[in-house]
């Protein structure tokens, strides 16, 4: 099978940057002192009875770790993959490349593969930490796939945004910025449509002790890989889904909760819609970026041309 | 080999290209010069694949970029005007990497590549960081990464730009080489001197138009470009300058001492026929020559032609 050649390439100038290093050696550290720190938290708040220790209170350590792998994957990945185009066109490389019969799809493939290996690196190398976890018992090894899956699935989606966003421009920061922009849309801003939703209800609800209506609202939640995952993370604790919790009927969050039949009907297989729009997604903006790299040369020209004049 | 019709390029409120007609034929070096903003990277990125045109056709042995495009673009060696290369990447792996985008790999993409390098003259830096060469090893190695797959058609955008004189005297060893070895090529830059050395054919171009193309000789035809006399004269001056103004094939007359500078609109015949008359009449030359025509000379003249409103010379192939 011949090895996707920009892969290749990525990778050989990557591996001799000191930047990635630097990159896994941050996350790595960062990991492992909200770890300690985390686990001398909760056995303060938690003995009881002089020396004795709930081992329970320890049972959302996994969970709130995986969370923080998360975040900290969001932040790293921008600077990884925003500069991947753009950082070619400020280069003066890329037109070299677009002249090769290589097509476009091949280099954002490569582009996108190699920011992924390097996040299996860093996902990778936070397993030894999040396996401190398993010494309290409660975890099992199905968490730890699940995890990576979801770790690696959002990875996808984020590379492809990335990618996309640098093949729109001709600078590598412009491009880090939008996709900061955008992770901030996909992740905060449909979390924030919907709490507001439920903040404008609950005040109802609360009064007519009855539930807070969100309709057919929850599926502006299928464009949000964060909660995708942290469904995912939920469903492997629990057995349940938090979709499949929140039209239950039960209370959830404080308040219960009315949705659309539709809803209903997804709420068993919330996590699996996730996935296929966070992939469909991701694919969207491999084909885009392979649109724009084409596209690229014309406006670049067109700008030239412009300050020519 | 390559045929460029009608070709057009639009980009907003401005034209780069205007119906520009072009045939390169197969063992061609061939020019392009021009002002900045003439229209030849333009037109070289149409070429290579670079840039949509407005309208027109471009064919390389009769392939076209919609009709098969990977054909089309193995045609092609292109070295952008401006290039960079990567960090971190060694002069081995920098061409490795290239050939794997033209479908070479293991045993057979390492040999063409140290072959390659043997040309550049890099056979010793197999090993070397790729953007710690000097700017004209880099350019050497660009050209040399365009040959990998051994296209028909190079295309060289400004190859000599920003090269010391060393450097430019290896490149052109170079390009002269790849010439007799058969390869087409294209090649646009503004040091006219060497370019006129080099090429068989030129093309002259300004405000996305083509004004001239074909040889030097063609050219100079097509502009009636007077390529000037230059005559010494030892004894029988006066005798000479007669002569000459009654010539009307003489147009400027200008006199340095004994050495006269000729703007001369004959041919050879017609200035062996003058030759003739002077030594008929009894005076002595030391020497009478043609100055050898100069692109330089050339284009200046006709683009402050243009810039005079003097009408356009037709696309004369």
């Amino acid at each position: 099978m011949k090895i996707n050649p920009i892969l290749k390439k990525e990778l050989r100038v990557g591996s001799r940057s000191i930047r990635p290093s630097i990159a896994l050696a941050i996350y790595v550290l960062f990991l492992v002192f909200v770890m300690l720190f985390s686990v001398a938290q909760k056995i303060q708040d938690h003995l009881v009875w002089g020396d004795r220790f709930d081992f329970m209170a320890l049972s959302d350590l996994f969970s709130t770790m995986s969370l923080l792998g998360l975040i900290l994957l969001l932040v790293i990945m921008p600077p990884i993959t925003a500069g991947s185009i753009a950082g070619e066109r400020e280069r003066s490389t890329l037109d070299i490349m677009l002249s090769a019969p290589v097509r476009s799809f091949t280099i954002a493939m490569g582009k996108l593969l190699s920011a992924l290996v390097w996040v299996l690196m860093l996902v990778s190398s936070s397993i030894p930490i999040l396996a401190v976890t398993f010494l309290y018992g409660g975890i099992q090894w199905q968490y730890l796939l699940v995890f990576l899956i979801m770790m690696m699935s959002v990875a996808f989606f984020n590379g492809a945004l990335g990618i996309w966003c640098s093949s729109l421009f001709r600078r590598t920061v412009p491009a880090i910025v939008l996709t900061y922009v955008l992770e901030a849309v996909f992740y905060g801003l449909t979390l924030l449509i919907v709490w507001l939703t439920i903040q404008f209800g609950a005040g109802k609800a609360l009064m007519e002790d009855g539930a807070v209506m969100l309709g057919s609202l929850p599926l502006v939640l299928l464009l949000n890989p964060g909660f995708t995952f942290v469904d995912a993370i939920q469903s492997a604790y629990s057995g349940q889904s938090l979709m499949q919790q929140v039209t239950s009927g039960e209370y959830f969050l404080d308040y219960r909760y009315e949705t659309s039949a539709l809803i209903e009907s997804m709420s068993g297989h919330w996590l699996w819609y996730g996935i296929l729009i966070l992939f469909l997604l991701a694919s969207l903006f491999v084909f885009l970026t392979a649109f724009n790299l084409r596209r690229g040369s014309e406006v670049k020209e067109k700008r030239l041309r412009t300050n020519d004049r | 080999m390559l045929k460029i019709e009608r070709l057009n390029k639009r980009f907003a409120n401005f034209t780069a290209v205007s119906d520009l007609d072009l045939e390169v034929q197969t063992g061609e070096l061939f020019g392009f010069v021009g002002h900045n903003g003439a229209g030849k990277t333009t037109t070289l990125k149409i070429i290579a694949g670079l840039l949509k045109p407005t309208s027109g056709h471009v064919t390389i042995d009769g392939s076209d970029l919609e009709h098969g495009k990977t054909s089309y673009l193995r045609k092609i060696g292109y070295v952008p005007d401006f290039f960079g290369v990567y960090d971190n990447l060694k002069v081995l792996e920098y061409m490795e990497f290239f050939a794997s985008m033209y479908g070479l790999t293991g045993k057979e993409s390492r040999r063409r590549c140290l072959e390659l390098l043997e040309l550049a003259q890099l056979e010793n830096r197999p090993d070397t960081y790729v953007d710690t060469l000097s700017r004209g090893m880099k350019q050497k190695l660009c050209i040399v990464r365009s040959l990998i797959h051994d296209p028909d058609l190079l295309l060289l955008d400004e190859p000599a730009s920003g090269l010391d004189p060393g450097a430019r005297y290896d490149l052109k060893a170079l390009l002269k080489h790849l010439h007799e070895e058969g390869k087409t090529i294209l090649i646009s830059s503004h040091i006219l001197p060497e370019l006129s050395d080099m090429c068989t054919s030129i093309g002259i171009m300004r405000g996305g138009h083509l004004l001239l193309q074909g040889s030097m000789e063609e050219i100079e035809l097509q502009a009636r470009y007077d390529r000037p006399l230059k005559i010494r004269v030892l004894a029988g001056l006066e005798k000479v300058r007669a002569l000459l103004r009654e010539d009307p094939q003489c147009t400027e007359i200008s006199w340095k001492g004994n050495e006269g500078t000729i703007r001369y609109r004959g041919n050879s015949q017609d200035a062996a026929g003058l030759l003739e008359k002077i030594i008929s009449s009894g005076a002595m030359l030391e020497s009478f020559y043609r100055e050898k025509g100069s692109l330089e000379a050339l284009f200046i003249d006709l683009t402050k032609e243009e810039d005079n409103g003097q009408p356009e010379r037709g696309n004369h192939p």
